[in-house]
């Protein structure tokens, strides 16, 4: 199975790669990781007053990143269409 | 370059999210079935979910959900998460795409393997 083997190569390569990138994270689950930023910190400390929602993700969800969830459901919409032109399309000139 | 084994170690979340991702390509580069590429599709992205979650822990944190004062350190990070649930939407999107695509192409040739496909269409 040579088709195999090249997979099996090219998964050896993509693994060391990500391997030496996992290397270089910041510690998992330390308070100091650069994701702790102060956006998030801003989130956690205002967001219960400023959207009255006591859930943060969907604080911001809905309302400090209203816009993106608004293109997400642009998204699936668009996905919707796309499935059912598919599935149920016909040519033009039928 | 030399990697640190101690690195690594701690950073063994990242690593399962690694392995599901070389899961999931292995399935879309070696399995002729495109129902199995889809499912390995699925893993990749699951993988890729797990990493950013994974990155917004914080050790001892509870779910984002307010209750009383926000203590600084007590809560994971709620940003990868709200991220996150958009690309699962995104995800879907692919997913269902894809599916009536596959539909499609059984229609057509009557089979879903890909070998077959191609040796049907020379």
């Amino acid at each position: 199975m040579l088709k195999n083997l090249i997979a099996l190569i090219a998964i050896f390569l993509i693994g060391y790669s990500m391997l030496l990138a996992v290397a270089e994270m910041p510690t998992f689950g330390d308070p100091d990781n650069p994701t702790q930023n102060e956006v998030a910190q801003r989130y956690l400390e205002e967001g219960p007053e400023e959207t009255q929602h006591p859930n943060l993700v969907s604080a911001v969800l809905v309302a400090y990143r209203s816009f993106d969830t608004f293109g997400e459901i642009t998204v699936l919409f668009t996905s919707v269409t796309g499935v059912l032109a598919v599935i149920h399309g016909k040519r033009g000139d039928e | 370059m030399k990697v640190e084994l101690s690195a690594i170690v701690n950073n063994y979340h990242y690593l399962f999210a690694l392995t599901l991702f070389l899961i999931g390509s292995y399935t879309m580069l070696t399995h002729p079935n495109l129902i199995k590429k889809i499912i390995g599709l699925n893993i990749m992205e699951t993988s890729v979910f797990l990493l950013f979650v994974s990155t917004g822990y914080v050790e001892g944190g509870g779910a984002p959900i307010i209750h009383g004062e926000a203590a600084v350190g007590a809560y994971v990070n709620p940003v990868p998460h709200a991220l996150i649930l958009t690309g699962i939407v995104i995800a879907i999107s692919i997913t269902a795409l894809a599916l009536s695509l596959i539909i499609k192409i059984y229609e057509y040739y009557g089979t879903l393997d890909t070998d077959e496909i191609s040796r049907l269409r020379r």
